[in-house]
């Protein structure tokens, strides 16, 4: 990851070794220092359409008491991310992929997690099957065969020197 | 009640995580990525400015065009996430989205190719109407319009060293091209607004 220098590092490369490169790089200077008024009177509205974009999603096939129901697949990932990032100390969600078989078959669960260097991974891989198993059987009910969240499919992705959870590698 | 479903129904989408404010960009990416709405508002308030600015410049002050362009980028941004790998920083992946919008915007307008070397010269052969318009604009007016005389390449190199803040890697990155090509486009813009800028002046 390579954030944006600093505004002070920002444009030393022209010359300025004649009068027209000085200029420039004071017109650069004003240019960048301005702030956009037109930004601040759409974002608004640019946000708004924005938040209305769907991803695209496989539909999940649930067991409720009364029947089948599906769900977005987008639906049960936000519910894994609520119940497993940021709840397990030294760990992060990375990513999860839900396994479909045929058209709606839910077959299982890939979570990635990151995990701070250090850390014993192994009992964290423990708690988060744990709390996953748990929310997919809440989520999906008594599906037939059973929801299956195997260990190996819990990947440890990458491990970071701080916090996942606030710090990259 | 879940954290999911009571956040959704507490605090109002389009706003920020107050929490999200000071994240770097991979941790805010990679919530995001998992459907964390407010992580993304925070990003579009992150870039969404500089994503605009760029729209501007690229498609000569047409505002309404650039307003698409980024919204258009930022709904791409959105549904693409969870393939976001990091292997690029989310501020140039963002540009990259941006450009090629802005792009495709252009040739809708302007269904004509151009060769960047044919334009090269344009600046100099210029009749001298453009200074009538510059009489009395402030200095970012100027350059905004000098701006616009110079081929897209060219434009996007010099907007994403010098107001951007981009390395040389990552404007070829954007621009889909190697950094000698872009070093040469750098040094041709600059070159041409020095001397229009002057001109002007």
């Amino acid at each position: 990851m390579n954030p944006a220098p600093p505004r002070s590092t920002v444009g030393t490369d022209p010359r300025e070794d004649t009068p027209e490169d000085a200029l420039l790089a004071e017109a650069a200077q004003s240019l960048r220092a301005r702030v956009d008024p037109r930004w601040v009177e759409i974002s608004d509205r640019v946000l708004a359409k924005v938040l209305t974009a769907t991803r695209r999603s496989h539909p999940v096939r649930a067991a409720a008491r009364t029947g089948p129901v599906h769900m977005s697949e987008q639906v049960l990932i936000a519910y894994l991310r609520d119940a497993i990032d940021g709840q397990v100390p030294g760990s992060a969600l990375a990513g999860v992929h839900a396994e479909i078989e045929g058209r709606d078959t839910f077959s299982g669960v890939t979570i990635q997690v990151l995990v701070q260097y250090g850390r014993p991974i192994l009992p964290m891989a423990d708690r988060i099957h744990e709390i996953a198993a748990g929310r997919l059987a809440e989520l999906l009910g008594a599906l037939a065969p059973p929801v299956d969240v195997r260990a190996t499919h819990v990947h440890v992705s990458d491990v970071t020197r701080g916090d996942p959870q606030t710090a990259h590698r | 009640m879940y954290r999911g479903a009571s956040a959704k129904g507490d605090q109002s989408l389009d706003q920020p995580d107050r929490a999200a404010e000071g994240l770097p960009d991979a941790v805010l990416a990679r919530r995001a990525a998992l459907g964390d709405r407010p992580a993304f508002v925070e990003v579009v308030h992150r870039h969404g400015p500089a994503m605009h600015r760029y729209a501007i410049h690229m498609l000569d002050g047409n505002v309404h065009d650039a307003e698409d362009v980024v919204q258009n980028a930022l709904i791409k941004a959105w549904q693409h996430l969870p393939g976001f790998r990091g292997d690029s920083s989310l501020q140039t992946w963002l540009f990259t989205i941006t450009s090629n919008e802005a792009y495709s915007a252009r040739r809708r307008r302007h269904p004509r190719v151009v060769d960047d070397e044919l334009l090269a010269g344009r600046a100099d052969e210029i009749d001298s109407d453009p200074a009538e318009q510059v009489v009395g604009a402030e200095l970012w007016q100027m350059l905004g319009l000098a701006l616009t005389e110079l081929p897209w390449r060219q434009r996007a190199s010099w907007l994403l060293r010098e107001i951007e803040g981009l390395s040389y890697r990552e404007i070829a990155e954007v621009l889909d091209t190697s950094t000698t090509v872009v070093r040469g486009q750098l040094h041709r813009a600059r070159s041409t607004l020095a001397i229009r800028m002057a001109q002007w002046r």
